[in-house]
């Protein structure tokens, strides 16, 4: 960022951003409370990678015209509410209230969390109350027209009450015109004691939109969150995925899948921290590198003091398609608890050539054989998404990427 | 029919010549044995006809029909009707063994003959029965965890459902329990017919109980050394590799 800008600056673009959402009073003093925060907090630490030049950090432009965003979400049961902040402000003004303000969006330790709460745009609250098991999956989408919304700054605040489960697939992609564009999207997931929460996404934002990915984590006593993310967008993205294993015996896994090519910088930075005594956190990221691009995996498990008979696992690896790709792999373990278990493993390869001669050697063409290999390497993750349309959404996405690389 | 001929060859690994001089014809509708001590050769033989990258072949020929073989691409040798069953498989995540072997018989066919999904089905049914393979068998991922016995069984699978011409099993039956032994055995010879032929390599004989040869053949220090039939195998099993080199009056060191 350049720190020679004042954000404050831009207080009469807050304020409009609120009005325009006809915030209540508490509301707004969150977005200038955050404003005033914002010139002394730097962006979130991605180890080994520097993305300082992205230009992550725009103000959005009040004076377009965006209009209203339909959620998309195909969704009818008694109870559950899906809503954007404005109508939540209207219709359920106490539970809201009482849940956002015990959210993570109110903390701000980075900028990134200032910047989109000063200068949010876009938002969506689901509330699924305790003891209902839903059936159905939960899809979720969102489209972002980059020549109408050159920024777009969002929060999507997903509280699941005890003892619910949900599957919910979340899908974010954009229409790409030559115009850059930026997304800074922060995701909560609040699992209450015993609740269950499949949570899987798609993001395939288009080459001119450079987009941050927040999603937060948080789980109450017995409680579990399980991630399947597709990292398949086109330009410089970073997927920051932040578990907080609060409650005893609560559980997380956290795989992604990731492909980058051309000269695209993606970085997924995943973070488990166990808190609660017998908690269990997964981190497993498996990823393809193709052309000149760059695909970072960090894996950051940490277990605390008092964390006793947890388990933090990590599995970081990438699979190297082209010799002018860079790719990295860190797992890194904290720990300050003696009690515990914790394994980790990364790694960064070629095809590996047995597996390619066993299946050439059964009649499969080289590119073929090679292409099975690629897609049973990213398969463990794609295998977890419970919606097959969305599985096979993913596995197109997969082959359409992959497609440049038979020529 | 179709004939498998290897003539003169010579091949080395990382510049260590392994094969010295290896000639053998192999004819569908025939089994020949090859067996021999540990270390001299047989493992190089399969991989060699076969394409394995790690091998160098500085001299001789191998020829199926009038197919030079040594020009061809491994998927190329696969195709034109050679298959190597091995001892150690690869394990490949990711993909379900039904899904592989689908691919690996449509790699064979013309792009308007490919199988159809309950001929495949159909087919995977019989001979996973016949090998006493679970049903669960063909979702797991290939080799993935996999016992030795499992693998094993799941070579002798991809057999059944490729059918090619002439296939090598090498130590096929290592690490086998008698009953794992029988069923493998009963694959091969649900194979035998005059439109398929095999060179088993093993090091022991009791493969041979159950899977006759009609020819049996020792290699050491590089090349055959002595040919007969299935009676050969069992005097083999009595008198050991050390007899034989007595009465051959040869000048090789083994490790039995």
């Amino acid at each position: 960022m350049r720190k020679d800008h004042s954000f404050y600056a831009d207080k009469d673009i807050v304020e409009h951003l609120s009005k325009n959402l006809n915030e209540p009073d508490w509301f707004l003093n969150y977005r200038l409370k955050a404003l005033k925060a914002i010139n002394e907090l730097e962006p979130p630490k991605i180890e080994r990678l520097n993305y300082s030049d992205w230009k992550l950090w725009q103000v959005p432009d009040v004076h377009l015209e965006v209009p209203p965003k339909t959620h998309n979400q195909s969704f009818d049961q008694e109870d559950v509410l899906i809503l954007d902040f404005k109508q939540a402000f209207i219709e359920q003004s106490e539970l809201f209230t009482t849940i956002y303000k015990n959210s993570d969006f109110i903390h701000f330790n980075h900028l990134f969390d200032a910047f989109v709460m000063s200068f949010l745009t876009d938002s969506l609250f689901i509330y699924i109350p305790e003891n209902i098991q839903i059936k159905e999956p939960l899809e979720l989408s969102f489209i972002q027209n980059n020549q109408l919304e050159k920024t777009v700054n969002r929060q999507v605040l997903i509280y699941v009450g005890a003892n619910s489960s949900v599957e919910i697939t979340d899908q974010y992609s954009s229409i790409e015109n030559e115009q850059r564009a930026v997304a800074n999207i922060q995701i909560q997931i609040i699992a209450e004691a015993g609740a269950k929460v499949q949570y899987s996404s798609l993001d395939q934002f288009g080459e001119n939109t450079q987009a941050f990915f927040q999603r937060i984590g948080k789980t109450g006593r017995d409680a579990e969150i399980h991630w399947a993310l597709g990292a398949m967008n086109d330009g410089n993205v970073i997927e920051d995925v932040r578990v907080n294993l609060q409650g005893q015996g609560s559980a997380s896994d956290v795989k992604t899948v990731a492909i980058t090519h051309n000269n695209q910088v993606q970085g997924i930075n995943v973070n488990v921290t166990n808190i609660g005594s017998h908690s269990l956190g997964n981190i497993y990221q498996h990823g393809v590198a193709l052309d000149e691009s760059t695909l970072t995996f960090n894996g950051i498990g940490h277990i605390l003091k008092d964390s006793k008979n947890s388990d933090a696992q990590q599995e970081s690896r990438v699979l190297m398609l082209s010799d002018d790709a860079r790719a990295d792999a860190n797992p890194i373990l904290l720990i300050d608890e003696y009690e515990v278990q914790a394994g980790h493993a990364a790694s960064i390869s070629r095809v590996n050539q047995e597996q390619l001669y066993y299946l050439m050697s059964r009649g499969l063409e080289s590119k073929q054989a090679e292409k099975l290999i690629i897609r049973g390497f990213l398969g463990n993750v794609l295998n977890e998404i419970p919606i097959p349309e969305v599985r096979q959404e993913l596995i197109h996405t997969i082959e359409r990427k992959l497609a440049k690389y038979d020529n | 029919m179709t004939t498998l001929t290897i003539k003169n060859l010579h091949v080395a690994i990382e510049d260590k010549e392994i094969l010295k001089g290896f000639n053998l014809t192999v004819n569908t509708g025939e089994i020949h044995a090859i067996m021999g001590p540990n270390g001299t050769g047989k493992s190089t033989l399969a991989a060699a006809i076969m394409g394995h990258p790690s091998y160098e072949i500085t001299e001789g020929e191998i020829w199926l029909d009038d197919l030079n073989i040594l020009e061809l691409d491994v998927d190329e040798r696969a195709r034109a009707g050679l298959f190597l069953a091995v001892q150690y498989p690869s394990e490949i995540p990711g993909i379900t063994n039904a899904e592989f072997l689908r691919a690996a018989i449509n790699a064979q066919r013309e792009e308007q003959d490919k199988i159809s999904i309950r001929d495949f089905i159909e087919k995977l049914d019989e001979k996973m029965a016949l090998l006493d393979m679970p049903e669960e068998m063909a979702e797991r991922y290939l080799n993935e965890g996999f016992s030795g016995g499992e693998k094993k069984r799941n070579e002798i699978l991809q057999l059944l459902m490729i059918e090619p011409k002439l296939a090598i099993l090498d130590e096929i039956d290592s690490g086998l329990d008698i009953d794992a032994l029988q069923v493998v055995s009963k694959g091969i010879n649900a194979m035998r017919g005059d439109e398929f032929g095999s060179i088993i390599i093993t090091h022991y004989q009791r493969l041979l109980n159950f899977v006759t040869p009609d020819y049996v053949h020792i290699v050491m220090d590089g090349h055959i050394v002595k040919s007969g039939d299935a009676s050969l195998a069992k005097r083999l099993e009595k008198e050991g590799y050390k007899g034989l080199i007595q009465e051959l009056e040869l000048d090789v060191e083994i490790n039995e």
